[in-house]
């Protein structure tokens, strides 16, 4: 993906397609309506197949495809209200849960969960933030 | 993020951002971000001189001055109210792109002020010069996930541009610029939130990396407003809302990969319910969007206002994840409400394996289906899974190996139970819920939970389950936390009372040790112990409440007065200080329990009580006969000995003691114990309540109350015990009845007889006497034989030695008989005899009359005559007192008449026994209207032949203790009061005055004195003409009448009623007329 990007950026702005466009086109939408997990991180909302095969493109660094382990301690089931970006730059729900940075996508209001330990300190060190919020 | 604020930065990215494309200004505006955070960061840490002189960013300045004034001074909605005046103005001047420049000259006026600064002094060098080593590696490190964040920025800065038009129309430039004005309000959280840069781990309050900070303050700043696209309000069905945003998400993303891109920002769908939100710039792009889209009511398509746009946006975290160790809440099925600790968390939360007590019916498993289904809706008790319990029931558990605990449990009907716990996996939220703080584990049901290790438990190998030790730990928590609130409770006077003894713990007199005298407030009088010390005269010493404090010394006795453990007593074995408390904390031993209890001193006081536990505890009460669960055996009962606060102590049927919890109790046997009934070793029943003494085993000689038994158990109390509250367990068949219960229990049951029921307790003396005889006819029912109630049968109520009291049968009357008026016809039941044998025309008969109150006590042995049923009631012993010689006698005495029976007699028993003189003489003359049934007897009653053989027996032994085998002494029917009799001796007349006991009489001689005699001294005297006369047989018997003539045998005699008579001659006795 990212090369595509680069490709685009080298392209320039001239593009017929918009980048936002873009990356709407290939944004990944949950494909089912039960089991769906968030990603502790960004938000993003996909089934566990997904997050399986794709991973989540906002944090690939958290190297989840076919990494079911990683997988379930990267996502959670833990999280309340569905926002669908589809522009995230201009959407202001999606500055106000803070996604406006990210690509477009189904994200969660509010994400419950903790990473373990070690990859929150690995994240810290990368000066990584990440969304969800430990249970209160 | 401008376009033309990048330019003015583009020096500085160069340091920062070392990648690609510093000509591009998408790259510009998030390195301007970048500087942005890091000169915000910076200032929170330097001062504000170090930034005005190092910070070349008059833009940040600004904006972060911009954004204090209008946090400190402008409401939110004031500022939103000046940018909604801003904007239509700016349309106005939409084609004055003049003013914007103008405008904007402005603040690069500012900004180029600034860009002096910047330029000399980049605050990335500043920056870069204090860079260590080590964070320039961590950088490095990071490069991947910076390019993301780069990538991230890049993205977004693109969108600034608008929808890729590089002739931006005069409303997007408008739009730009409030936009800028509208990002620098929220410079300082974005900058955090996408801060790509360096320095950022130096501060960390700022936090660097880490979970996002949704303080008040920073979403504050993220408020909408008009320039951010509306919400517009769909109305869909209640629970589709996620549904509905996917959809229109998928129909986004379609359209966009169509190149046709709907115009819409975001889709809502929070936690209201059956609405979803739609967010766009443009209400066209919303119909269009949620065209098509099935489940919208397009209709209810309604603007949000803006100050409602947060709202919109709140949620509630309704889910809570559960985490290991928590202990959470069942709310399903049979163990809704149910305690469980969680032991893993599964599936990203969703799912989790719990542990909870078990509730498991076992008697299901043996229902017929269709009565399991009824009773499958009851809730079972909760009891630890026990998997002998499961064997003896004849089911088998495996062992099998549990994936998610990596561990071998118990596998039993399609579930996994480890340590006597039930491991389940749930999922969350609809099986579980956490606990809540209005609803946590309460101290009960951790008690519940807590199990004990057993040793016979093959799974803890001593060591408690993981899940038990939580729930003790916690319980040692609350506790301590009670005792907390305990002492919180009466702080003001430290739980003093008067009389404790108390020790000084401040000022002068620290340390001493007194008795309280006397309490107010907020000051004490102690009497010191220590004499010497006499400080006012008064031998008391006044102190502030809180310069003392309880005294409680090692090895006193003491009760708990208060808290957790209030009402326990026991001995106080340490006191010590612990760590943070004020109080002094006393181990205590406890009475009850023997478990050493902590406890404040203040909750203490010093007291001999011994307290004997709790009455009852849920449901089960002291000495309660309860069925056992557990153990194997399915029927192990035992009595509870102690009640504890959340266990018993029983004592079950092998005398074993154990500690139960009520949840192991499978209910009360109290009724069925009382109903019960066993035999001592002698054949006595018992029943609860009965005395008995132990006659054999390891309590040998013990006397007790029987409290409880359970088949052949008897739990026996004994006050005088101490151990187990007094209760011992002892078999049945090693206790002897003790008290006089038995005598008249069997006595009730079996009349008359009684005396010689058992041969074993028969007296064969001749001190039987008149006494018993006379307690044999009560309850017997007789036929009155002559006078006024001739004919009547009738029970008899009382007995004398002369008189007997006959409640008639057909009249409701009591009379009074002379004694040998009566004939017994049978026991108190009812008349047995057979008519024909007591016809009173037969000589048989009258003979019997004359004798019938003598012959009562045997009337036992003539009652077989009477038919098959009443032998029955007789014991053989009976037979042992027929004195089938005497019968001989006694016939040759009455003149043949019973000849012909008794030789059979004679012949039956082949008994030439004469046992007449054991005192019972008399009686057995009852005998001679026996024979005839004796006779028939052996032929028609097998029952009655086991009874003679026993009797032959027996009387072979006779001879040797009859002493005295007189031969007249069967006439003495006649031996009465009044009758004149010879002496044998001297031929002297006399006159019995008074019949002793012991078959002698008291004579009167011609004399006038006295002598006595026995029957065998004296002879009777035969009447003359003109004699008083008493008829002593035949069917006159007891009548008395003056003998008019004498005619060949017959005498004809005249009664009191001046009835003339025929009575045989030899039936007479004469009698004095003075009476």
């Amino acid at each position: 993906m990212s090369d595509e990007e680069r490709d685009e950026e080298s392209g320039g702005e001239e593009e017929e397609v918009p980048q936002v466009v873009a990356d709407l086109a290939q944004a990944s939408v949950p494909t089912q309506l039960k089991g769906i997990r968030s990603c502790k991180r960004c938000g993003i909302l996909k089934t566990l197949d997904q997050f399986m095969n794709e991973g989540c493109e906002n944090c690939p660094f958290l190297d989840m495809i076919d990494n079911q382990d990683q997988c379930n301690s990267c996502t959670t089931a833990f999280f309340e209200g569905q926002v669908a970006i589809m522009d995230p730059r201009e959407s202001w729900a999606a500055k106000w849960i803070r996604a406006d940075n990210y690509l477009p996508g189904v994200y969660a209001i509010s994400v419950i969960g903790n990473f373990d330990k070690e990859m929150e300190d690995d994240l810290e060190s990368r000066g990584i933030r990440w969304r969800c919020r430990p249970p209160t | 993020m401008s376009a033309r604020g990048g330019k003015f930065f583009r020096g500085g990215k160069k340091f920062l951002r070392p990648v690609a494309n510093d000509d591009d200004d998408d790259e510009e505006s998030s390195s301007e971000e970048e500087e942005e955070e890091e000169v915000s960061t910076k200032q929170k840490s330097t001062a504000n001189a170090n930034l005005s002189s190092d910070d070349s960013d008059e833009d940040d300045d600004d904006e972060d001055d911009d954004e204090e004034e209008e946090e400190e001074e402008e409401a939110p909605k004031k500022r939103k109210a000046a940018q909604a005046e801003e904007r239509p103005k700016k349309t106005k001047k939409a084609k004055m792109s003049s003013f914007f420049d103008e405008e904007a000259e402005d603040d690069d006026d500012e900004e180029g002020d600034d860009e002096v600064y910047g330029t000399h002094h980049d605050p990335d060098d500043v920056v870069r010069k204090h860079y260590t080593a080590d964070d320039i590696r961590k950088e490095q490190m990071d490069e991947e996930a910076r390019e993301i964040m780069r990538q991230q920025d890049l993205r977004r800065s693109r969108m600034g541009y608008g929808i890729g038009n590089q002739e931006r129309s005069v409303q997007e430039m408008a739009k730009e610029i409030e936009d800028r004005h509208r990002m620098q309000n929220r410079r300082v959280d974005r900058s955090v939130l996408d801060r790509g840069a360096v320095s950022r781990q130096r501060f960390d309050e700022d936090a660097p990396g880490g979970p996002e900070v949704y303080t008040a303050v920073s979403q504050q700043s993220l408020v909408p407003s008009v320039s951010d696209p509306s919400f517009w309000m769909i109305s869909c069905s209640n629970g589709k809302e996620q549904e509905m945003v996917f959809q229109i998400m998928n129909k986004c993303v379609a359209h966009a990969r169509q190149g046709r891109p709907l115009g819409i920002c975001g889709v809502i769908a929070a936690q209201s319910k059956g609405r979803i939100y739609v967010e766009s710039f443009s209400e066209p792009a919303v119909v269009e969007a949620i065209e098509g889209v099935r489940g919208l009511l397009q209709y209810t398509m309604k603007l949000v206002p803006i100050k409602d746009m947060t709202t919109v946006m709140t949620v509630v975290p309704k889910k809570k994840p559960v985490k290991k160790n928590e202990w959470v809440r069942m709310t399903r099925g049979h163990y809704k409400g149910d305690l469980a600790l969680v032991l893993d968390v599964r599936d990203s939360g969703l799912k989790c394996v719990v542990q909870v007590v078990p509730r498991l019916d076992l008697s299901l498993l043996d229902l017929p289906p269709e009565q399991a289904r009824v009773r499958r809706k009851i809730k079972p008790p909760q009891k630890f899974f026990n998997p002998q319990e499961v064997a003896s029931m004849g089911r088998q558990s495996i062992r099998q190996y549990h994936r998610a605990l990596d561990a071998h449990c118990d596998f039993f009907e399609n579930n996994f139970y480890r340590d006597g716990y039930l491991i389940k996996e749930v999922t969350v939220g609809s099986m579980i819920k956490p606990t809540t703080d209005e609803n946590p584990p309460s101290l009960d049901e951790l008690q519940r939970f807590r199990r004990k290790s057993s040793k016979d438990d093959r799974d803890s190998d001593g060591d408690e389950n993981e899940g038990s030790k939580i729930a003790a730990s916690l319980l040692d928590e609350l506790s301590d936390l009670q005792g907390k609130t305990g002492l919180g409770k009466a702080p003001e006077s430290g739980g003093l009372l008067i009389g404790d003894t108390v020790e000084v713990i401040e000022g002068d007199l620290v340390g001493m040790r007194g008795k309280l005298m006397s309490l107010d407030q907020t000051t004490v009088k102690v009497k010191p112990n220590d004499k010497s010390l006499d400080l006012g005269g008064t031998g008391e010493v006044e102190f502030l409440a809180s310069q003392v404090r309880k005294f409680i010394a090692v090895g006193h006795h003491v009760k708990v007065m208060d808290g957790r453990y209030a009402n326990e007593t026991g001995t106080v074995v340490a006191v010590e200080k612990l760590d943070g408390e004020t109080d002094l904390t006393a181990v205590v031993l406890t009475d009850a329990t023997r478990k050493e209890i902590s406890v404040r001193t203040s909750q203490l006081r010093e007291s001999a009580e011994v307290s004997v536990g709790q009455n009852s505890l849920a449901g089960y009460e002291l000495f309660d006969l309860v069925v056992l669960s557990g153990g194997g055996s399915a029927n192990e009962v035992g009595v509870i000995v102690r009640v504890g606060l959340e266990d018993f102590t029983v004592v079950n049927n092998h005398g074993i003691n154990r500690d139960v919890r009520p949840e192991e109790l499978r209910g009360k046997r109290n009724t069925m114990s009382n109903r019960a009934v066993a035999l001592d070793v002698q054949g006595n029943q018992m029943r609860c309540g009965d005395s008995v003494n132990v006659a054999e085993g390891p309590h040998k000689g013990k006397a007790a109350t029987i409290k409880r038994m359970s088949r052949a158990q008897l739990f026996l109390y004994s006050q005088t015990r101490l151990e187990h509250a007094g209760i011992f367990v002892v078999r049945s068949r090693s206790c002897v009845l003790s008290g006089s219960r038995n005598q008249s229990r069997t006595g009730a049951g079996d009349g008359g007889s009684t005396p010689f029921a058992t041969p074993q307790s028969q007296s064969r003396g001749p001190a039987g006497g008149r006494g018993k005889r006379d307690d044999a006819l009560v309850g017997k029912t007789v036929r009155i034989q002559a006078g006024q109630w001739k004919g009547y049968l009738g029970a008899v109520c009382d007995a004398t030695a002369t008189h007997v009291q006959v409640e008639l049968h057909s009249r409701l009357k009591k009379v009074m008989v002379i004694r040998e008026r009566v004939a017994v016809v049978g026991d108190k039941f009812g008349a047995t005899e057979d008519m024909s044998q007591n016809d009173p025309n037969s000589q048989n008969t009258a003979a019997a009359s004359a004798y019938a109150a003598a012959a009562t006590p045997m009337h036992g042995g003539a009652t077989p005559m009477h038919g098959g049923a009443t032998p029955m009631h007789e014991s053989g012993g009976d037979e042992v007192w027929r004195p089938g010689a005497m019968d001989e006698e006694q016939v040759a005495d009455n003149s043949g008449v019973w000849g012909a029976d008794t030789s059979s007699e004679k012949n039956t028993f082949g008994s030439p026994a004469n046992d007449a003189d054991d005192g019972w003489g008399s009686s057995q003359a009852g005998n001679t209207w026996q024979p005839s049934g004796e006779k028939q007897e052996p032929g028609v009653d097998p029952n009655q032949s086991a009874p003679a053989d026993n009797q032959i027996a027996v009387k072979h032994e006779e001879p040797a203790m009859a002493t005295d085998t007189d031969t007249n002494n069967n006439n003495d029917v006649w031996f009465m009061e009044r009758v004149c009799v010879q002496l044998k001796s001297d031929e002297r007349s006399a006159v019995i005055k008074e019949i002793n006991a012991d078959k002698t009489a008291v004579v009167e001689l011609d004399d006038r004195s006295t002598q006595t005699v026995r029957v065998d001294e004296v002879s009777r005297v035969n009447p003359k003409e003109k004699d008083m006369v008493l008829v002593i047989g035949g069917a006159d018997v007891g009548v008395e009448g003056e003998l008019v003539c004498i005619d060949g045998t017959d005498a004809i005699l005249k009664d009191s009623n001046e009835d003339f008579k025929i009575v045989d001659f030899v039936l007479l006795a004469k009698i004095t007329s003075d009476n």
